[in-house]
C-alpha cells in the first residue's frame, strides 16, 4: 500500500458520487432484475452477540427465497419473483454513523428498503430521516415504545413488524402471577441504559398492577458490558427476593447468568431472564435450572411447531449447527413480513410494487412467521406489530435431543399483553391493562 | 487591514463560496458527510489551539455534547427552533462552563490535564444518560431548525442547513486563525517552549492557558450544534471519552499547519470510514484502524506533511541542480 491511495480511495469516491446524484425516487413497478434490500444488524462490538445470529439468518432466508425453497405462503421467488440482492452494514459505530450509512444505502446505492437496527437509539434518530427519504424501512427489532408514541407519532415509511418490549414485561408479569403465585418479592438487575431502565419501570409497573402487594427490594443498573457482576451478587444474595428480574441481552446475561450459578444464587432466589433464550444459546446446561426464560417474543426454544418454523429451525441447524437463537427468528420475521405485504399489494408476478402500496397492505396484514406464531401489524395506524408471547421455566437438559427442557410453557395472546391502539405502553400498564383480553 | 489578505483566510472563503455554489450538485448523503466533517472539524480544531501551548485535552466531547443540546433543549424548553438561539445558548452554556472549569484545570500540565478533562467529560456522560432531561441513553430528537423567524421549505431545509454549517466553520475557520496569529497567540506557541521564560516577560500562563481553553470550549460547542443540526439527534455519547479522542485524532492525522488541517483531517476520517463500511462491512473498524497505524508510523507529522514533502519533490531538485551549478 503505497501512501498516495488514500488519495486514489477520495477520487474513486468522489466520482461515486458525482454518479450517484441521479434521482433515486420510489422504484416504480416496472420488472427489475432485483430487489436491492439493505440489512443492518450489528456486526461488531457487543451488539454482536445478537447481530452475529440475525446475519445468519438473513443470509439463509435471501437465498432460500432466492431459490424459491420456503415452505408456503412463502414460496414465489425473492420477494413476488424479483430475487434479492443483500447488502450488509454493520450497527456498531455511533448514532451520526448510522445516519450516513442509512443514507449512502437510500441516496447512493439505492436499495429498495432497509430492515435492521437493533438499538433504540439508532431507531429514535433514524425515524424522521425515513420518512424523509421515503424509503420502505422496517425497524426488525427496537423494542421501545417511544419510537411510535414519542419520535415519529405519525409513522408511515417506518414500519416495526416487531412486538415492543413491553409485551416482554408484561408476559412475564402474568406468567409469575399464574405460575408462581406465592411470589411477593422482587428484585432486578438491569443494564444502565435506557432499555434496562424501561424494562425494570415495566415490569415494575406490571408486577404492581397484578399484585398490588408486590414489594420491590434491589434494582440494580450495573454499566452496559460490565462483565463482573460480582458486587451485584452479593448484594442479591445478602436480600434475596422471590424472583429476581434480568433484561440483559448477550454476553452480560451469559456473565450474569455463570456467576450466579457459581455462587449458588439459585438456590436463594428464582431468576427471570427475558431473553433466557438467549442465555440457553450461549451457556446450554450452565444455565441455572428453575430460570423463568423468555425469547422476546415466543422465539428460539419457545416456537411453536408449524411447517414453517420447522423448516427454518432445521435448516439453520444444517448450515449453522446451532438452534436458532431469538435474534435469528426476528430477523426472518423482519423480512417475511415485506415480503408478505408486496405479494398481497402485487398485481401478477415478477415486479416490486410502489413502496407506497407496499406500506399501506402492510397496514393490519397477519403473517405467517418462523417461530409459528403469526404477527398482526395492528398498532400505531398498522405500523407497529403484535404477536402473542410465551414463557417458560427452564428445568434441565435432554441430553438425547440435545434440547434444553423447558416446562410451563404459557401462551399468552396478542391482546393480552400488548396495550390496544391509542393507548400509551406505560399508562396502559399502570391503569391496570385496561381493554386486554386473557 | 492587511491581515484580512492572508493566503488562508482568502482560502477558508474560496473554500466556502466553492461548496455553497456546489451544495446543488452534491447528494444527499455527501452533504450529510461534508456537515460530520465540520463537526467534528470544529472540536478538533480546538484540540488543535490547547496544543498549541502543549496541553491535550481529552474532554473536547463535553463541549461537543453543550453545544448539541444547546440545541435540543433550546427547542424542548425554550420552545425555539431558531438555529442562532441554539447556537447561543450552547456557546453560553460552553464559556461558563469552561470559565468555572478552567479556573482549577489551567493550573495543570500534561498528562493531568489530559486526564482531568477526560474525567470531567465523563462525569457529565454518566449523569446525563440518566436524566430524562437528556433523554438518557436514546438521547433526543432534534427539530429542523429555522433562521431568525424564516422557516426554509422542504426543499430548501437541507441546503440552508448547509450553508449555515459551511459559513459558520469559515467564520470560526477564520477568527482562530486571526487568534493564532495574534500576539497572544504566538504566546501560546511561546507557553509550549519556555513557560518560565514568558513568566518572566510579564505575561500571566495561567490566564493565557484559562483564556486558550475557554475558546476551545466555544469551538467545541460549535461542533457539537452543528452535529446535532445534521443528524437532528444529540444523545449522551457526544461526552464520551472515545468521541474526545476522535477530536485528538483528527489533529494527530492531518497536522497543525493550518486551521484548515482538522477540517482536512475529519473529511478524511469521514471518507475513510465510510470507503470502509461500504466496502467491507465487516471488517470496517479494522481497515479504519490499519489506515490510521500507517499514517502515525509514516507520516508522524500528519497528512498535512504530503502538501510539504510534495512541495520538497518538486522544488528542491531544481535547487540542488542550482547548488551544484553554483559550487562548479
Amino acid at each position: 500500500m503505497t501512501i498516495s491511495s488514500p488519495h486514489r480511495t477520495m477520487a474513486r469516491l468522489l466520482a461515486a458520487s458525482a454518479l450517484a446524484a441521479a434521482p433515486l425516487m420510489a422504484a416504480p413497478a416496472l420488472a427489475q432484475d432485483a430487489v436491492k434490500v439493505g440489512f443492518v444488524y450489528f456486526l461488531s462490538g457487543a451488539g454482536a452477540a445478537y447481530g452475529d445470529g440475525a446475519r445468519k439468518a438473513a443470509e439463509l432466508m435471501v437465498d432460500a427465497l432466492n431459490e424459491g425453497a420456503v415452505p408456503a405462503p412463502y414460496d414465489k421467488v425473492g420477494i413476488n419473483g424479483v430475487p434479492l440482492e443483500a447488502i450488509y452494514v454493520d450497527e456498531a459505530g455511533g448514532v451520526r454513523k448510522q445516519i450516513a450509512e442509512y443514507r449512502r444505502l437510500v441516496e447512493s446505492e439505492g436499495v429498495d428498503m432497509v430492515l435492521g437496527y437493533t438499538s433504540s437509539s439508532n431507531c429514535n434518530a433514524l425515524a424522521p430521516i425515513v420518512e424523509e427519504l421515503e424509503t420502505l424501512t422496517n425497524f426488525f427489532h427496537c423494542g421501545n415504545p417511544g419510537l411510535f408514541e414519542e419520535v415519529d407519532t405519525d409513522p408511515f415509511y417506518a414500519i416495526r413488524s416487531a412486538p415492543m418490549g413491553t409485551m416482554d414485561q408484561v408476559g412475564l408479569a402474568r406468567y409469575i402471577a399464574e405460575i408462581y403465585p406465592d411470589a411477593a418479592t422482587f428484585s432486578g438487575v438491569n443494564q444502565d441504559y435506557s432499555w434496562g431502565q424501561d424494562n425494570w419501570a415495566e415490569f415494575q409497573a406490571a408486577m404492581t398492577a397484578l399484585k398490588p402487594d408486590a414489594a420491590f427490594k434491589n434494582a440494580l443498573f450495573p454499566q452496559l458490558g460490565a462483565g463482573d457482576y460480582g458486587s451485584e451478587i452479593s448484594a442479591l444474595a445478602a436480600d434475596p427476593a422471590d424472583i429476581t428480574f434480568v433484561s440483559f441481552w448477550g454476553g452480560d446475561a451469559d456473565a450474569l447468568m455463570l456467576q450466579a450459578n457459581s455462587r449458588g444464587l439459585g438456590m436463594s432466589t428464582d431468576f427471570a431472564f427475558t431473553l433466557g433464550t438467549g442465555v440457553i444459546n450461549g451457556l446450554g446446561q450452565n444455565t441455572i435450572s428453575g430460570t423463568i426464560v423468555g425469547g422476546r417474543g415466543p422465539n428460539s426454544y419457545l416456537d411453536q411447531e408449524t411447517e414453517l418454523s420447522t423448516w427454518f429451525a432445521d435448516l439453520y441447524q444444517e448450515t449453522y449447527g446451532a438452534y436458532p437463537p431469538l435474534s435469528a427468528h426476528v430477523a426472518a420475521q423482519g423480512l417475511l413480513g415485506v415480503k408478505a405485504a408486496a405479494e398481497k399489494a402485487a398485481d401478477g408476478e415478477g415486479a416490486l410494487p410502489e413502496t407506497d402500496a407496499i406500506v399501506e397492505a402492510m397496514k393490519g396484514l397477519t403473517y405467517e412467521t418462523t417461530n409459528g406464531y403469526p404477527i398482526t401489524m395492528g398498532l400505531h395506524d398498522g405500523n407497529q406489530g403484535v404477536s402473542a408471547t410465551a414463557y417458560g421455566t427452564y428445568t434441565g437438559w435432554d441430553s438425547e435431543t440435545d434440547m434444553p427442557i423447558i416446562e410451563n410453557v404459557t401462551i399468552y395472546d396478542a391482546e393480552c399483553v400488548n396495550p390496544p391502539e391509542g393507548v400509551k405502553a406505560l399508562e396502559w400498564i399502570e391503569g391496570g391493562f385496561e381493554g386486554a383480553s386473557c | 487591514m492587511t491581515r484580512l489578505f492572508d493566503p488562508t483566510i482568502i482560502l477558508v472563503v474560496l473554500g466556502a463560496v466553492a461548496l455553497s455554489f456546489a451544495e446543488g450538485a452534491m447528494p444527499g448523503w455527501v452533504v450529510y458527510m461534508t456537515q460530520l466533517a465540520i463537526a467534528a472539524a470544529l472540536p478538533a480544531l480546538g484540540c488543535m489551539i490547547m496544543l498549541r501551548s502543549g496541553l491535550l485535552s481529552f474532554g473536547q466531547g463535553l463541549y461537543y455534547f453543550l453545544g448539541a443540546y444547546g440545541i435540543a433543549l433550546t427547542q424542548d424548553h425554550l420552545g425555539l427552533t431558531d438555529a442562532f438561539a441554539g447556537l447561543a445558548v450552547g456557546v453560553l452554556a460552553s464559556v461558563v462552563v469552561a470559565i468555572v472549569i478552567g479556573l482549577f484545570l489551567a493550573r495543570y500540565r500534561g498528562i493531568f490535564f489530559a486526564m482531568l478533562t477526560l474525567a470531567l467529560s465523563m462525569v457529565v456522560y454518566g449523569i446525563a444518560i440518566k436524566m430524562d432531561l437528556f433523554g438518557r441513553s436514546d438521547g433526543l430528537n432534534v427539530a429542523r431548525l429555522s433562521y431568525l423567524g424564516l422557516t426554509p421549505g422542504r426543499e430548501w431545509a437541507s441546503a440552508s442547513l448547509f450553508f449555515l454549517c459551511v459559513w459558520l466553520f469559515a467564520l470560526a475557520a477564520i477568527a482562530t486563525h486571526l487568534y493564532l496569529t495574534s500576539r497572544f497567540g504566538k504566546m501560546l506557541s511561546a507557553i509550549h517552549d519556555n513557560e518560565t521564560r514568558v513568566e518572566y516577560l510579564g505575561w500571566s500562563v495561567r490566564h493565557a492557558v484559562h483564556v486558550n481553553y475557554v475558546v476551545a470550549a466555544v469551538l467545541g460547542s460549535l461542533g457539537g450544534a452543528v452535529a446535532a443540526a445534521s443528524a437532528r439527534y444529540a444523545d449522551p455519547s457526544l461526552a464520551y471519552w472515545t468521541t474526545s479522542g476522535e477530536f485528538v485524532f483528527i489533529v494527530l492525522i492531518s497536522g497543525q499547519a493550518s486551521v484548515l488541517s482538522p477540517l482536512f483531517g475529519s473529511a478524511f476520517l469521514e471518507v475513510l470510514r465510510a470507503y470502509a463500511s461500504a466496502h467491507f462491512p465487516d471488517e470496517w473498524q479494522l481497515v479504519l484502524g490499519a489506515v490510521m497505524l500507517l499514517i502515525i508510523l509514516f507520516l508522524p507529522k500528519g497528512l498535512g506533511h504530503l502538501f510539504v514533502l510534495a512541495k520538497r519533490a518538486v522544488v528542491r531538485p531544481a535547487g540542488a541542480a542550482e547548488r551544484k551549478e553554483r559550487a562548479r
